[in-house]
């Protein structure tokens, strides 16, 4: 038996490796790694604030240690210590690492479990569909709708073949980079199940029940979501796609809003180390008024090379989102409103393990 | 406790719904007071609750996060449709106690203070710009109009007052804005025109009286013999703070570290012949700044007598409000808060010498600011205002005037600035105003937003009152102790 990889995304169309459990149980130890670093340079139009800028997309470094059926780990994520418009920050406002994962756990027969900062069913297992959760995370957390970590436990069980895969999540409500501000927990739950024992189709379904803040603001959350990934070729040409949907009841603070979005994306990797990929989001306030409803589009076009032990990629696209003018900063103003991104985004995710006796 | 989890099912009422909203951006706001003392973010609620104007200067946060917030009900605007209408450089809280009068130059020795008090412009100035930075310039005009229609409001046998104060304020800025862009000279801060009305012209008397006698000076400081039986100068202490939190105590140690440091890299501003007689930590003073650290100090240029004995204000500044979508970029035009305030304090002063102490200083981490502390530099007091109408000593024409000074003042300062871009805002606000629909277009807009903005302020007082009443002092944050 091998030492089990444990970032099992790092391949050639996921290029975002996440922390997965390890487990040993011939008594040896694994110790695994993940270095995930992207930078971008990118013209924002329309020229409303700044418009050329060039900056750290990720910057993450992962340990994971396995003995026997326990194991640790632990996940930092660069992070810039002062918001853009703040100056109290660390040594000016330097990136420093944010820890976004760190956990003990166990797994048996099937049956895991873990305690620490956990991370959310939902957005890890979107952003590993998607894939490119450094160029662009899912609607869901870029909208800050829900947060990819939080302090708490989960408990898994996998079963009938890996047709069946279902979390349940107990947490603190307010996401790892936030303390405890109230008596209340939340309570997540996940059920993914792929029919064919394969990744080429997995429907998910998603509920929590939550409160965040000191004033208890209700935080809950159902969401759906299809998708897949299936071989094109046998030369490892391949197409990943999906859709979502996701309901809020209370959001940013705001108990009274309830939001509905969604988003449906594409990924494939036609020939060769050529990449393509499309997604669109669209998200509103108020089903039955459209100036409330925002939408974004997203489209990208690179290569992502296969290394040893990850992948190198360079993605170059566009990126545009237009808010309804009950949705935009400025309301009935075309400020903010709207704005098209162009980019390069290059990354390198790497991932290794080592096996000790 | 998890019948709470479950109980937050049901959708929250609205009251329910808007107090945690003003729960939430308080505390966000306050997170960096919330680190340093406990007791200070108490005074500072405290203070906030007891009066409806203190309620609005310690709220600005959430003024600006309700501007940004999506919700459908919002009214729209018809401005921000000009390119960088949204990024020019703003004042972010201009309400009445931040513009007040300045004395351009070195204060004048007591002997020859009669003869600069009947002669001296003494122009009016945007004194506290701790919260400027670049964002939409109708922020600070509404934000200005509510200050007005809150002081307006409380003007018994007047209703048309709100409203009058709250187009005057737009007639005001607007004409300046054209005027400026048309080429012509503008208001002039120190002109003392007689249009001015009585509040405006009451402030500037009070301050030449103040200055005149040294009321400030006076009023911190006690003089008492020395051992050679010479009269010297030093602040009068208080024991501790009040009830209120108020008081002018002796420097701890680490307060005396912190102040040495800073005045060792105070330049800007800096005298020649610069003296410490004396300093002290200042509790208690303004409403949103009420948690940061205040120092007063007395200082003189070596001379043996009492004459050049002058009051320094030394004031830690902290970041503009922080809310998503109102300033983008601010970080990418300064350094830091010091180099933020050292900019913005010349960029929008009406002259470079409006006062010879202003600076910047940085100390590790944060940064301070200094200016005068003297009866010369007084500001607006709304308390002062509403009593002066109270008692008829203003009419709701000088209310109306002391939202058109307002207003020009505003623009003024406006004109002076620049955007992110580093282009003239000038040309921005008045090619922005224009697409809007001009004077006519913009008024309607201040008074319809100054109405609503009142209602609310009012019914977010009533409920951070009740909010106080029932989660504590800190609206309970206690759980967020460091």
């Amino acid at each position: 038996m091998s030492c089990v990889a444990p970032f099992p995304d790092v391949a050639v169309h996921a290029l975002d490796p996440a922390l997965a459990p390890l487990s040993r149980e011939d008594g040896r130890v694994c110790v695994a790694g993940l270095v995930d670093v992207a930078g971008r340079g990118a013209v924002v139009l329309p020229d409303e604030a700044l418009s050329q800028t060039l900056d750290l997309s990720r910057a993450r470094v992962g340990l994971g240690v396995a003995s026997g059926p326990a194991w640790v780990r632990v996940r930092t994520s660069a992070t810039r210590s002062a918001d853009d418009d703040s100056y109290i920050g660390v040594a000016g406002e330097a990136w420093v690492p944010a820890i976004d994962a760190a956990a003990v756990g166990a797994t048996f027969r099937g049956f895991s479990g873990e305690v620490g900062i956990v991370a959310d069913p939902w957005v890890v297992a979107g952003n590993r569909a998607w894939g490119l959760s450094a160029l662009a995370p899912t609607f869901a957390e870029g909208l800050a709708w829900m947060p990819a970590s939080d302090a708490g436990l989960s408990l898994r069980w996998t079963g009938l073949g890996d047709r069946v895969d279902v979390v349940g999540v107990l947490s603190s409500g307010e996401g790892a980079n936030r303390r405890e501000r109230n008596e209340g927990k939340d309570i997540s739950g996940a059920l993914s199940v792929a029919p064919f024992g394969t990744p080429a189709l997995v429907v998910s379904l998603y509920g929590r029940n939550g409160s965040r803040g000191l004033g208890y603001v209700r935080s809950h959350r159902v969401g759906a979501r299809l998708d897949g990934e299936v071989p094109l070729t046998a030369e490892g040409t391949s197409l990943a796609y999906g859709a979502e949907g996701l309901l809020a009841w209370g959001i940013a603070d705001q108990g009274e809003r309830a939001p509905v979005g969604g988003s449906a994306w594409v990924r494939v990797q036609p020939v060769g180390p050529l990449v393509l990929a499309a997604r669109a989001d669209t998200w509103t306030e108020d089903l039955s008024d459209t100036d409330a409803a925002a939408w974004r589009g997203l489209g990208a076009a690179g290569v992502a090379l296969q290394v040893p032990a990850g992948t190198l990629y360079a993605l170059a696209g566009a990126d545009h989102t237009t808010r309804g003018p009950a949705v935009s900063p400025f309301p009935g103003a075309p400020a903010g409103a709207a704005a098209t991104t162009v980019f390069l985004h290059v990354g390198l995710a790497l991932s290794a393990h080592l096996e000790l006796p | 406790m998890w019948f709470l989890a479950l109980a937050s099912c049901a959708a929250p009422g609205p009251l329910a719904a808007r107090a945690a909203w003003i729960q939430e951006q308080l505390t966000a706001d306050n997170a960096y007071w919330l680190t340093r003392s406990h007791a200070r973010v108490e005074d500072k609620y405290a203070t906030m609750a007891a009066d409806p104007y203190d309620w609005m200067r310690g709220s600005n946060a959430l003024f600006l996060a309700d501007q940004v917030q999506p919700d459908p009900e919002r009214p729209a605007t018809r401005f921000l449709t000009v390119p960088d209408a949204a990024s020019v450089l703003t004042i972010g809280d201009p309400h009445l106690e931040n513009l007040g009068t300045s004395l351009p130059g070195e204060e004048p020795d007591p002997n020859d203070a009669t003869a600069v008090a009947a002669t001296a412009p003494m122009p009016l100035e945007w004194v506290d710009l701790d919260a400027a930075a670049f964002g939409p310039w109708t922020f600070d005009t509404r934000r200005a109009a509510l200050a007005l229609a809150l002081v307006a409001d409380g003007a018994e046998g007047c209703p048309e007052c709100v409203e009058s104060v709250a187009s005057a304020l737009a007639y005001g800025y607007a004409d300046e804005i054209e005027a400026r862009a048309a080429g012509e000279a503008g208001w002039p801060a120190d002109g003392e025109d007689i249009g001015e009305g009585a509040l405006v012209a009451s402030l500037r008397a009070t301050a030449r009286e103040d200055g005149l006698v040294s009321a400030e000076l006076d009023s911190f400081t006690v003089v008492e013999p020395d051992a050679n039986g010479v009269g010297r100068r030093r602040l009068a202490l208080d024991a501790e703070v009040d009830d209120q939190g108020d008081g002018v105590l002796a420097l701890t140690s680490g307060d005396a570290a912190r102040l040495e440091r800073v005045l060792a890299a105070w330049t800007e501003g800096r005298p020649d012949g610069f003296r410490v007689l004396d300093a002290a930590r200042q509790y208690g003073k303004g409403v949103a700044s009420l948690p940061a650290t205040r120092f007063v100090v007395l200082w003189d240029r070596g001379g043996a007598d009492l004459d050049d004995d002058r009051l320094l204000n030394i004031r830690e500044v902290a970041d503009a409000p922080s809310v998503d979508g109102v300033y983008p970029g601010l970080g990418a035009v300064y350094d830091d808060n010091a180099d933020r305030i050292a900019a913005v304090t010349e960029a929008f002063r009406t002259r470079p010498d409006a006062d010879v102490r202003a600076g910047a200083v940085r100390d590790g981490a944060a940064a301070f600011k200094t200016t005068s502390l003297s009866g010369w530099f007084t500001t607006f007091d709304h308390g002062d205002i509403a009593r002066a109408v109270i008692l008829k000593l203003a009419t709701p024409d000088d209310l109306a005037a002391l939202g058109e000074s307002v207003g020009r003042a505003l623009a003024g300062a406006h004109a002076r600035g620049t955007t992110l871009d580093g282009a003239p805002s000038l040309g921005v606000i008045a090619d922005d105003l224009a697409a809007g629909g001009g004077p006519d277009a913009f008024a309607d807009e201040r008074v319809r937003d100054a109405t609503t903005d009142l209602a609310t302020l009012r019914a977010d007082l009533s409920l951070f009152q009740t909010l106080l009443d029932r989660s504590g002092p800190l609206l309970g944050a206690e759980i967020l102790a460091p």
